[in-house]
């Protein structure tokens, strides 16, 4: 599991959290990795979008210009459960050869 | 490189490199990622968010992009052939089919690539458009004239030149009209990509009147050309006519 898809597992389980703006997401992620740039951060967040994993809409805000908010989709689900899978498999792994 | 002048560069690379509705999605959340960093926080931007041109190369799919870049070259394609009869104006006989057939390819790769696949609210035309639109049609007419000149219909306009220098002259206005609009129909397409679709009008607009030119100056200069019948231009006539009709729709089209 490369160090993209562990970012793309935290989008994914943010989301699942609660709904966020663009924003937010990249301040989180960069307080967990912060050696990693926001715009490739920013790009992993399209690309699950473009990919159908998350949905972008307009969120409600009172006064001033409307937020875009990202979503998790049923499809971002699978593919979080998958990287969850994959990221507990790689643990034990390490695990058994006594890394970790 | 401060919050305005970053999202100005990056927005020209966006913009370029990505198809509409993705490149106004990621602009919108630009817009507000970078609005954090104003004052002192400029300078993180660059170290933050990298430089605008790699900003915006992590964004592409590179299959997407390279079927614009292929649409692109397409289109440009269409005008650099006429262009280059234009310019070296040798021809055997008029090339009509050839420049339909260019006409309308560059429409159909206009209309595929720019034109809205579903119904959107109507926006106004973009600002500028119909001055240079206005242009174009004013080098349309210096070829209207220059082909009308042919007819015997002007030819009170080159009185002023000794005879020999009619044809150079006709040449020379041509070029020139036929040249500009494709400068124009170029600077169409990029607007076009860079900003409002609307400005694919100003392409095929341009391509029409350059290949237009094209068409004139084949005729002046065809080796075939039998003057001394009856009405031997109207065939050229309805040739211009057809190309003109065929190019004027396409633009209207773009123009909705």
């Amino acid at each position: 599991m490369l160090k993209k898809e562990l970012i793309e597992l935290c989008l994914l389980y943010l989301m699942t959290q609660e709904d966020l703006y663009g924003y937010e997401i990249l301040r989180r992620i960069h307080e967990s990795f912060p050696d990693t740039q926001e715009s490739a951060v920013y790009a992993l967040i399209r690309g699950l979008c473009k990919n159908g994993f998350t949905q972008r809409y307009d969120g409600e805000t009172s006064g001033g210009p409307k937020r875009k908010y990202y979503r998790i989709t049923p499809a971002g689900e699978v593919k979080r459960d998958q990287l969850l899978k994959e990221w507990r498999r790689l643990r034990r792994a390490l695990e058994d050869i006594g890394v970790v | 490189m401060n919050q305005k002048t970053y999202f100005k560069k990056f927005s020209r690379i966006v913009r370029w490199t990505l198809p509409k509705a993705e490149a106004d999605e990621t602009l919108s959340d630009y817009e507000e990622i970078l609005s954090r960093y104003s004052g002192e926080k400029e300078s993180a931007l660059v170290a933050d968010l990298g430089d605008p041109l790699r900003a915006a190369k992590q964004l592409v799919e590179p299959r997407t992009y390279h079927r614009w870049l292929w649409a692109f070259g397409g289109m440009l394609f269409c005008l650099l052939i006429p262009e280059l009869w234009l310019i070296k104006a040798a021809f055997s006989s008029p090339p009509f089919l050839p420049l339909f057939l260019l006409l309308l390819l560059g429409a159909g790769i206009a209309f595929f690539t720019f034109l809205p696949r579903h119904k959107e609210e109507k926006a106004p035309l973009p600002k500028g458009l119909f001055p240079a639109l206005g242009v174009v049609l004013l080098a349309f007419a210096a070829v209207l004239v220059a082909a009308a000149s042919m007819t015997g219909l002007f030819s009170g306009l080159w009185t002023f030149l000794p005879p020999e220098r009619y044809g150079m002259t006709a040449r020379l206005i041509l070029l020139l009209a036929g040249t500009v609009s494709a400068l124009f129909s170029v600077s169409g397409l990029v607007l076009a990509r860079l900003s409002d679709r609307h400005w694919c009008a100003l392409y095929l607009l341009g391509a029409t009147v350059l290949m237009e030119a094209v068409l004139v100056l084949s005729v002046l200069c065809s080796l075939s050309l039998d003057t001394s019948v009856p009405y031997w231009w109207t065939i050229h006539a309805l040739k211009l006519g057809v190309l003109g009709a065929a190019g004027l729709a396409v633009t209207g089209k773009a123009l909705c």
